[in-house]
């Protein structure tokens, strides 16, 4: 009784602090000073092992987010925490210049079980989008020929709380709905980098938004078929902006154009084979980004596109038992983002494997991940990122459920 | 709670909780401790540095400098300025074409000395005044000068405020008690200046030695003696001097010697006493000056277009130089700005400074429209602004003196209006001011005074 108070008060410092970081940086990147900034994609569970394939992956040992039809795949005795984290080396390549940073951060938590029969509940934080930029240039003075330096900072992002849940219609037919709400901000701040001035410009966004997503399987002799639909509507952010302006002599609040926030429309199609110890599936994802104006005039958007292959191999061991799974994965992603910046549309290619070992008691999953990917290009001047991460993406379970018939 | 059991085997679970619950146990600490690392890990990003991106930044803001805004310039004669109880005192004379001709004399008391009684033998040696150099000069000091030493025909009276000022002037005898021609020294190390007055002090012998009424009592001592001033006594001096006014530095001593089967000699100290009734009058006399008109002029104020463009500052005796901006409320015509930096840069008169050396510390003093002082400019903390000097010893081109004066444009704009009235004097610090004659010429034709104001717009 006295442990499981223990490992309950863990949690909850574990919750707050995903909610404390979630307001700060996940990305380091100087294109996340474009829109809404860097999207995080697929980032939970064993789907960042798997290039961020999930749209047909039921949930098993470790949440899938991708879609929430997965939750439907979720153990009826199981109360599953996943929390995921990331370390993250990025170097950054113009024609001229070479600069590299180190980022490391907590990404999301979850916790899913199974609600009632036929009901696969999950609930978390995950991030959306993020801005992390910090960029030193030197700017003119006008009316001399003297320069300053001066500072362009940017940070927060977005993220989603949701609640979801996954029902089988009828055998193997699932339908998942999540409602989510979606809040953040992004604070950009100009200065000279002396101090003598600092130009501050927050917007907060939040609003309700639903997705779905639907999940069919084909029992077959040997192999079983899915296949996974997921579609969110769009949505326009309640948006608030404030704009000040501090000298040392004074602060004054700025009256603000509103600006819109939206997130676009999607619609995704996967695909997935599995058999007892092997599945492998195809995602492909558009987000009618295009519809979105952010009115930054180096930059437009277009509609995004996302491919992912990604292949799991479980390996039983001696035991042939559940207990010691190791698992096996590889992905691959190509993106076309929804950035189109001078004219040049920037992609994102990445390759992941990764494996999933039972640890600690029997039922706890850590998953660990290497990704090495590019974002960007080096034409007109502008950036090529490579970069290198690791995820560690924890699933605890709890019988909570269990422990209840024997006390 | 049927249903969970429909896909375990309730013994499995039993085997679980007993046999793995330790390593469970550090499992989740070992999780927490991950998660406590990746909260810290925001500080592991070294962005500090990083200058790529400078092409994505669309700038909302814009420092802008101007050094338009006009400068008016004038040079104020204050009526009056305190310099009593200074510690100082200043002596001599010195004219010149720029500045007019400047005197200064030193008035003082002296009190009743301290002696014993003195024998119906004794007999009087002589008397000297001394003075101790202060270091402090002014003009040429390599030419032959002169001091001589007044007594005064009345006693010196504070003002009602209980000070003294630059123009008070008491009654003195016109013969001098004692005079001396010499080749001042003010910075050597006998820095000591000796008056010989004899036949004053023989006098005053007697009336020791007859212990007379007027020495019985400090009151009717003063009363009797009043009190001496220190004047050029050569009208053509070429340098003031600067003396220590103290009872340990400014002092006559009386000696005598009484002889009974051996010598004995004595001396009696009469020393300077009261520090408060202590002051310098300071002279000028801007005839032949380009200052010639400002007597005469309201308020005492010349501007600079009537004084050859140039402005004057002189401590001592008051003279200021005027810094007003006309043209600073035009800033409200502008949108979205936001001043950052407001520097005055003054430039002295480029051939000013061959024989007298620039002040290197000047200080601006917040001026109004009745020329009254109220206190220094400051910075942010509250400290006077000093101006940053830059001497330019090979061509003279870049001497100035550069002051941050944001505080003060942006006090002045705070309220949407920018007073005219409310100027800046550039003097000295406040000491110097009432101890010193030192001077500048500011230059009020190119390459003149500017207001250079930085401010960001939006």
């Amino acid at each position: 009784m006295f442990n499981k108070l223990k490992n309950n008060v863990l949690l909850l410092i574990i919750v707050f602090c995903t909610i404390e970081t979630a307001h700060s940086q996940l990305t380091s990147s100087p294109y996340s000073i474009f829109g809404m900034g860097t999207q995080a994609g697929n980032c939970a569970g064993t789907s960042s092992a798997l290039g961020g394939t999930g749209i047909a992956f039921l949930s098993g040992t470790t949440l899938n987010t991708v879609n929430p039809a997965s939750y439907g795949g979720l153990d009826s005795l199981q109360t599953l925490f996943d929390i995921g984290l990331f370390a993250k080396y990025t170097s950054y390549r113009t024609k001229s210049s070479n600069q590299a940073l180190f980022d490391a951060n907590l990404k999301y938590f979850t916790m899913s079980f199974r609600s009632v029969p036929r009901v696969g509940t999950s609930f978390g934080i995950v991030p959306y989008s993020s801005v992390g930029y910090k960029i030193n240039t030197t700017s003119n003075i006008e009316g001399s020929n003297s320069e300053f330096n001066k500072t362009f900072e940017g940070d927060g992002g977005v993220n989603k709380v949701y609640l979801g849940n996954s029902y089988e219609l009828s055998n193997n037919l699932f339908l998942g709905v999540n409602a989510s709400f979606l809040f953040g901000s992004i604070n950009r701040t100009e200065a000279s980098s002396d101090g003598l001035y600092s130009y501050k410009d927050k917007n907060t966004f939040s609003n309700f938004y639903l997705d779905y997503g639907l999940n069919y399987k084909i029992k077959g002799n040997k192999w079983d078929y899915s296949i996974g639909i997921i579609y969110g509507n769009g949505k326009t952010l309640r948006t608030n902006s404030e704009s000040s302006i501090t000298t040392a002599s004074s602060f004054e609040e700025l009256k603000t154009q509103k600006k819109e926030f939206r997130i676009p429309r999607n619609l995704g199609v996967g695909l997935a084979v599995s058999e007892k110890s092997f599945r492998a599936g195809i995602d492909y994802e558009r987000e009618y980004w295009s519809e979105i104006n952010f009115n930054q005039s180096l930059m437009r958007t277009r509609n995004s596109t996302r491919y992912s292959l990604g292949l799991e191999y479980a390996s039983f061991g001696n035991s042939r038992s559940n207990n010691n799974i190791i698992f096996y994965r590889f992905g691959a992603e190509y993106s076309e983002s929804y950035l189109i910046i001078d004219q040049n549309p920037i992609s994102y290619r990445s390759i992941s494997f990764g494996t999933g070992l039972p640890v600690g008691g029997r039922l706890n999953v850590i998953n660990i991940s290497f990704e090495i990917g590019q974002n960007g290009t080096k034409n007109d001047g502008l950036i090529k990122e490579n970069f290198y991460k690791l995820n560690i993406d924890i699933s605890l379970k709890d019988l909570w459920f269990m422990k209840r018939l024997f006390l | 709670m049927i249903f969970i059991c429909t896909n375990y085997n309730c013994n499995d679970g039993q085997v679980f909780i007993n046999n793995e619950k330790m390593g469970s146990k550090i499992f989740f600490y070992l999780c927490f401790i991950l998660f406590l690392l990746s909260a810290f890990c925001i500080s592991c990003s070294n962005a500090n540095k990083f200058s790529l991106g400078s092409d994505f930044v669309e700038s909302q803001t814009n420092m802008v400098l101007t050094d338009t805004f006009r400068v008016d310039l004038s040079t104020v004669l204050l009526d009056s300025l305190l310099t009593s109880a200074t510690g100082v005192a200043l002596v001599g004379n010195y004219k010149d074409n720029e500045f007019g001709k400047i005197t200064c004399t030193n008035y003082f008391e002296v009190g009743l000395p301290s002696y014993s009684e003195i024998s119906e033998k004794a007999i009087y040696d002589s008397c000297t005044f001394f003075l101790s150099y202060s270091g402090y000069s002014y003009g040429d000091t390599t030419a032959l000068m002169s001091v001589s030493i007044h007594q005064l025909k009345e006693n010196i009276t504070l003002n009602s405020n209980g000070s003294l000022y630059n123009v008070s002037k008491f009654e003195y005898a016109k013969d001098a008690i004692g005079s001396k021609l010499f080749y001042p020294n003010p910075t050597s190390s006998d820095s000591i200046l000796r008056i010989h007055v004899n036949e004053y002090g023989d006098t005053l012998f007697t009336l020791f030695k007859n212990k007379d009424n007027n020495v019985s009592s400090s009151d009717l001592f003063l009363d009797y003696i009043k009190g001496f001033v220190l004047t050029s006594g050569n009208e053509n001096n070429n340098a003031v001097l600067g003396f220590d006014a103290d009872s340990s530095h400014t002092y006559f001593k009386i000696y005598y010697h009484v002889t009974d089967e051996t010598v004995k000699n004595y001396v009696i100290s009469i020393k300077l006493s009261s520090d408060t009734r202590q002051f310098n009058n300071i002279q000028h006399d801007f005839a032949k000056s380009r200052l010639a008109a400002i007597d005469s002029l309201a308020n005492h104020r010349i501007l600079s277009q009537q004084s050859d463009g140039r402005c004057y500052m002189q401590a001592g005796i008051g003279l200021l130089p005027k810094i007003q901006f006309p043209t600073l409320q035009d800033l409200f015509l502008k949108n979205r700005w936001k001043l950052l930096k407001a520097d005055l840069i003054i430039v002295p008169v480029k051939d000013s400074y061959d024989r007298f050396i620039l002040p290197e510390n000047l200080y601006l003093y917040d001026t109004d429209k009745h020329n009254d002082i109220n206190g220094y400019l400051s910075d942010r903390s509250g400290n006077p602004v000093k101006g940053t000097f830059v001497l330019d010893k090979l061509y003279n081109e870049n001497t100035s003196y550069t002051f941050d004066i944001t505080p003060f444009i942006s006090n002045e704009l705070a309220d949407n209006y920018f007073n005219y009235d409310h100027g800046i004097f550039v003097g000295v610090v406040q000491k110097k001011l009432y101890t010193t004659i030192d001077r500048l010429e500011i230059e009020g034709k190119a390459p003149r005074v500017k207001l250079k104001l930085y401010y960001v717009t939006y």
